[in-house]
């Protein structure tokens, strides 16, 4: 008889809790694991691709876990027809990676039966794979079978085929030779994945590897010559288990979650930023979870010698993402929240056992509202908020008038993130393509060409948008604004693919004579970075040209703002806004014009995407050829005292005072004058 | 013209005639700076004069209105229908061309009856309607902090704060005029101020047949 997961749980449980010694590295409950392939048989065995899904399946119930974790859905269960859905563009078709299309990678989920094919589903997991935890789409087809079942047919078909790098056009795709790429556990669990060997076999379509390779620091595989995998039978046991430490199974950390998201920093070695879309958010936000002090890092900070605070205040108190990311059934961490806890119910005992949970963990966890996290917007507002843990009021009514209103209208991140010291994306511009025939990026916070160490880093001031939130408060908050300029064109309208991008723009490794003719205004005959701008109406005219000319109908240049959510790079109370004149002032930094673009293609205006729970009150308005954007917090039902006043009543105000003054200077001199007089009569 | 030198205001009547005034310029100040039109104290010590002397000068108004109603004196504040509309034009007359020509006041002053028809109606105007104008939407606008409901009840910042502005604007401009008025009051520009700090002023003795009325 085969022990039911639980159970077996359970008993680790009770044994871990018997003799594991707490110190020890890694966790000390899991036991020995034996490395399964798809089909249950061991790897050793085999020499097949390692199957989490199966491995872990053993005790824990990965098919739960896979339905339940936004990570590996990433929108596959939230998608939608294209244009079904008010407020995004049409060719969206998740809120989530798969299917909602992103400046930032620009390429683009094709539509099943869309004539201009642009990403298949194994070019997605190729292009994307890197920021994805595998399963979901990159192993289930949309009817629900398996994507390593599918052949190609007649049809083309964004499943079963991918896009030629060489001609262009869509192929079949192999996916009996690729496989899919599974859920990966050990991706999250490891202490030491092998990310960069993970992403390259996902690179090179060979999906099912992709978790082999992720043990590839394990001493348990090793790459071959010929680039496949092979099992190291020394590392392994007698009875060809693993144990945990060999493993190096630990919770999760939060460079688990780094892999991914952003720069998570640990060890003495000072802060570096790559500025590459491996640092995802660090790119998008500048924002480094670190505990290192931002003095300390290696980047040339503007008044460095000043930040003696850590890049995130959590991270120097040892706060790991697990911590307020949760798992939603969590025992350990579940408490009901206020807000969302029925009145009558002070507490709510009910939980999960501890071997349940260990069983079917939720791998979706808990969320906060950010304006970017366009997925499973159903558990926005789970997590556990600031305030949630801490008692805000205690330590701001000492010195902060009006504590409830503050915090009541405002996020804590409005004042304990004053300031980001790295630089983050301003501005994504795909109407031009530079050399590396990608699109000219732009940076806030920097003072020069970004990636230059001699370029000073002066950091920047998020700005503050009213964040609309489920429970229908609206309450401000820092962001970034990260604009995007992109082609679009065709019918039905999409954006211009890479491959007529780069058609209009090239020929062969030089840029186009046209192009080059209506850019290059030092008239040396090469197009340097400054000139790859679209600002005039001439050169818009000249790439528009070269679009149609090979074969983009009505390409038209549109824009979008993508507000960014600033939630990490927390400073601790010293260096957070305590000055009341900041906000509270004429020159209120709440209102102060943040730039959206260093110029602004010919005839473009940008709009805000349409799917974030963000605002944005206020006013675009373009000086020295910049694009800026203004907030008017009053336009949103908020009134900033010492900055807002309403003119018309300052107008009658000051109309009788000085009307008053005026009054009475006039009568008083007539007194005096008429006074004199009789005086001079008497006399 | 003969004159006798009165005792016209009590001191507990001076008193909280100064505590008054002081207040109220303290809180014109400090809205002024919370509004940043100024920059004296700070904003964050600012906001809390102001709070603190808001409540002080709605405490002090209280006090006031006690003292009033048991005195008597209060009886000073009420304009009487009979003979109103003359006496007032009466003395908008005597502001606009007796006070040049130095004719007397149109309204005799006495220790019972110190204010003439303008003045009882402006402080009329003044202590039941600005004064409860300033002190609502004070109250309203720190009240939010507290109970955040009232937003839907009474309005949020937006629309307390331009009303609260608008009462300061006409504190201010009452001022003015209050204080130039008062020079026009005694003898001398200074008098009806000295008045206030002293208590006694020199007022047209009153005639001969009324001399038993006057108070000496």
């Amino acid at each position: 008889m085969r022990p039911s997961p639980s159970l077996v749980a359970g008993l680790a449980l009770a044994l871990a809790f018997a003799f594991a010694s707490p110190a020890s590295a890694g966790s000390p409950l899991h036991p020995p694991v034996v490395l399964l392939d798809e089909e249950g048989a061991e790897v050793l065995e085999t020499g097949k691709p390692v199957s989490p899904m199966v491995t872990c399946g053993e005790c824990h119930d990965t098919d739960y876990i896979a339905e339940h974790s936004y990570h590996v859905a990433v929108g596959f269960d939230e998608r939608f027809e294209p244009g079904s859905v008010a407020g995004v563009p049409p060719w969206n078709t998740s809120p989530g990676t798969f299917g909602r299309w992103d400046a930032r990678r620009y390429r683009r989920l094709t539509v099943p039966g869309e004539a201009a094919f642009d990403l298949g589903v194994a070019d997605w997991i190729r292009l994307f794979g890197d920021r994805h935890a595998g399963g979901g789409p990159a192993f289930l087809a949309r009817d629900g079978g398996p994507l390593a079942d599918r052949r190609a047919g007649e049809a083309i078909d964004p499943e079963t085929h991918a896009l030629d790098p060489e001609t262009g056009e869509p192929v079949p795709w192999d996916w009996q030779a690729s496989g899919a790429v599974e859920m990966n556990c050990f991706l999250c669990h490891l202490g030491r994945p092998d990310n960069a060997a993970r992403i390259d076999e996902i690179r090179a379509g060979a999906f099912a590897w992709a978790a082999t390779a992720t043990l590839g620091k394990t001493g348990l595989v090793t790459r071959q010559g010929d680039g496949t995998w092979a099992y190291e039978r020394s590392a392994f046991a007698e009875d060809g288990s693993v144990t945990r430490e060999r493993l190096g199974i630990v919770d999760p950390r939060s460079r688990n979650c780094g892999q991914c998201h952003g720069l998570v920093h640990e060890g003495a070695e000072p802060v570096t930023l790559t500025y590459g879309l491996n640092q995802w958010e660090t790119a998008s936000k500048g924002q480094v979870f670190s505990a290192q002090l931002v003095r300390d890092s290696a980047l040339n900070l503007a008044n460095k010698e000043g930040l003696s605070l850590p890049w995130d205040v959590h991270a120097a108190r040892l706060v790991v993402c697990t911590d307020c990311h949760t798992s939603l059934n969590n025992p350990v961490f579940f408490s009901e929240a206020e807000r969302s806890r029925p009145s009558h119910l002070s507490y709510d005992a009910r939980r999960p056992s501890i071997g349940d949970y260990l069983t079917k963990p939720s791998h979706n966890f808990t969320k906060g509202e950010s304006a970017q996290g366009t997925t499973a917007r159903r558990l926005d507002g789970t997590m556990r908020r600031c305030e949630d843990c801490h008692d805000a009021l205690q330590v701001h009514e000492e010195w902060l008038p009006n504590p409830r209103r503050h915090l009541r209208t405002m996020l804590c991140e409005t004042c304990h993130v004053p300031r980001v010291h790295a630089p983050a994306r301003q501005q994504t511009d795909w109407t031009v393509l530079t050399t590396m025939r990608g699109p000219r990026i732009e940076y806030r916070g920097t003072d020069g060409p970004i990636g230059d160490p001699a370029t000073l880093l002066p950091g920047f001031e998020p700005v503050i948008l009213p964040r609309h939130q489920k429970n229908g408060r609206i309450r401000h908050g820092p962001h970034n604004l990260c604009t995007c300029w992109s082609w679009v064109g065709g019918e039905p309208e999409r954006p211009v693919r890479t491959r007529e991008l780069e058609a209009a723009w090239f020929v062969g490794d030089a840029y186009h004579p046209d192009v080059v003719a209506a850019l290059d205004e030092d008239g040396d005959g090469r197009l340097a970075r400054e000139e790859l701008r679209l600002d005039t109406e001439a050169k818009a005219a000249a790439v528009k040209a070269r679009l149609e000319a090979v074969g983009v109908k009505a390409p038209r240049i549109a824009g979008w703002i993508q507000p960014l959510s600033l939630h990490h790079g927390v400073a601790p109370g010293a260096f957070a806004t305590r000055r009341c004149e900041t906000c509270h002032a004429r020159e209120s930094r709440l209102t102060r014009p943040f730039e959206l673009s260093s110029y602004v293609p010919a005839g473009a205006t940008a709009k805000l995407v349409g799917d974030s729970n963000i605002r944005m009150p206020g006013r675009t308005f373009t000086s020295e050829g910049r694009l800026f954007y203004e907030p008017v917090p009053t336009a949103s039902g908020r009134y900033v005292i010492g900055h807002d006043r309403a003119g018309w009543i300052d107008l009658v105000g000051a109309f009788l005072v000085i009307g008053t003054l005026l009054g009475v200077l006039a009568h008083a001199l007539l007194r005096r004058h008429h006074t004199r007089r009789r005086e001079g009569a008497q006399a | 013209m003969k004159y006798e030198r009165v005792r016209l205001y009590e001191p507990y009547e001076r008193i909280w005639h100064w505590i008054q005034a002081i207040a109220v310029l303290l809180l014109l100040l400090t809205g002024l700076e919370i509004r940043d039109h100024v920059r004296l104290l700070g904003y964050e010590s600012s906001v809390r004069i102001h709070n603190a002397l808001g409540f002080f000068l709605l405490f002090n108004a209280f006090l006031g209105l006690f003292y009033f109603l048991t005195s008597g004196a209060i009886k000073q504040y009420v304009s009487e229908p009979r003979d109103f509309a003359t006496l007032a034009v009466q003395q908008v007359t005597y502001y606009v061309r007796g006070i040049f020509h130095g004719d007397p006041h149109p309204v005799e002053r006495t220790a019972k009856a110190r204010l003439n028809p303008l003045q009882k109606t402006v402080y009329f105007v003044i202590l039941n309607l600005l004064l409860p104008w300033q002190v609502f939407t004070g109250l309203a606008i720190w009240g939010l902090e507290r109970w955040p409901h009232l937003e839907d009840v009474i309005g949020g910042l937006p629309f307390l704060l331009p009303l609260h502005a608008l009462g300061a604007w006409l504190f201010a401009a009452f001022i003015i005029m209050h204080v130039y008025l008062t020079t026009t009051s005694g003898r001398r520009p200074l008098d009806g101020i000295r008045a206030m700090v002293t208590g006694w002023e020199e007022i047209p003795a009153p005639a001969e047949d009324d001399e038993e009325e006057a108070t000496s």
